[in-house]
């Protein structure tokens, strides 16, 4: 079978919110003399994430996947 | 202190400074500063967090965030993805500045999932199918499905009761030695296998269903063919379904030792 492009909303949720590099911290700090900021809005994501493991947003799989065939219109291309 | 900073989006191979468009977050032109041959992808914002109490923006943040990533992962192969809302303060020469002293780390990174990709593997199962199976081949509960039968209505309705609490565990055993033979399947063709245990959601799609697991893959790309075949495999077996999804950036696996 061959793999699909298709990822729901919880998916991509849990893939930037709890995976991926991070530098170090969700408030202001400095390492090794560069000042860094990395904030997140995990209050308002996770709640999103918990309605989505329990079903509540449904079609949310319908709604990605219209965001993203919008983009694939409206962004400019990338090439050099 | 400067009031410009840089949102990341990902680490590419790569040594030009281009200007990728307006794909950012909130149509934010995205291009890359350049060390050497590693590049960061970045918009310029201001120097705070991106912050809301609005969960469909917010929504919209995350899916602009991974749209950026895709797009880089088709202009430039592997790329070393960061989590949502990362923000360096400082101008390009401070990415400059922190992409040199990390160099290292970053190559050895980008190298070692160079031409690799994450693929997400779920593996569903027909509950009602496993547990007639189940039954079936279990004299214990076989033996309290006939004594139901002849108990009267109020005790039969407990007997029932404790029956399906029974099978329901003897499924869930059965269930776990299938998922784990199967990590160890699909473990053979990977790099990496991760099985995920966060989250239980199951799409639209397989909702007659129960999750069985889910695993992140590390997938050479030379091997994800050898992965579809052995997919396909367990997905012609009788109660199951497999959705198999990717490439995506490796984020499950990405490890640059705390840069």
């Amino acid at each position: 079978m061959e793999p699909e492009r298709e990822s729901c909303l919880v998916e991509v949720l849990d893939r930037l919110l709890n995976k991926g590099v991070v530098l170090n911290a969700d408030l202001i700090i400095t390492v090794a003399g560069i000042p860094m900021i990395g904030i997140n809005l995990r209050a308002v994501l996770a709640s999103m994430e918990t309605m989505l493991d329990y079903g509540m947003m449904e079609d949310c799989d319908k709604a990605t996947r219209e965001w993203y065939a919008r983009q694939k219109c409206m962004v400019p291309s990338m090439n050099r | 202190m400067s009031d410009e900073a840089k949102y990341l989006y990902c680490i590419a191979r790569e040594h030009e400074e281009l200007q990728l468009g307006n794909i950012g977050i909130e149509e934010k032109m995205v291009y890359t500063i350049a060390q050497r041959d590693v590049a960061a992808l970045v918009h310029s914002c201001p120097p705070e967090p991106y912050n809301t109490g609005d969960k469909a923006l917010a929504e919209g943040w995350v899916l602009e965030h991974s749209y950026v990533i895709d797009q880089a992962m088709k202009k430039f192969g592997t790329v070393l993805p960061f989590s949502f809302d990362v923000i360096i303060k400082g101008n390009d020469d401070v990415i400059r500045e922190w992409l040199d002293r990390n160099y290292e780390r970053l190559q050895k990174e980008l190298e070692r999932l160079a031409d690799r990709a994450e693929y997400s593997v779920q593996i569903f199962y027909d509950y009602d199918m496993y547990a007639s199976k189940v039954l079936s081949g279990n004299c214990d509960l076989l033996a309290l499905k006939e004594k139901i039968d002849e108990q009267s209505r109020g005790k039969a309705y407990l007997l029932q009761r404790n029956l399906d609490l029974k099978l329901k565990d003897a499924v869930s055993s059965n269930v776990e030695k299938l998922a784990e033979q199967f990590g160890l399947e699909i473990g053979s063709i990977a790099d990496e296998v991760k099985a995920e245990e966060r989250h239980s959601f199951v799409p639209e799609k397989y909702k007659d269903k129960k999750l069985m697991a889910t695993f992140s893959c590390l997938v050479h790309r030379d091997n994800v063919d050898v992965l579809g075949l052995a997919l396909e495999k367990i997905n012609c077996l009788d109660g199951l379904a497999v959705r198999f999804t990717g490439p995506w950036a490796p984020f499950s696996f990405v490890d640059t030792g705390g840069v």
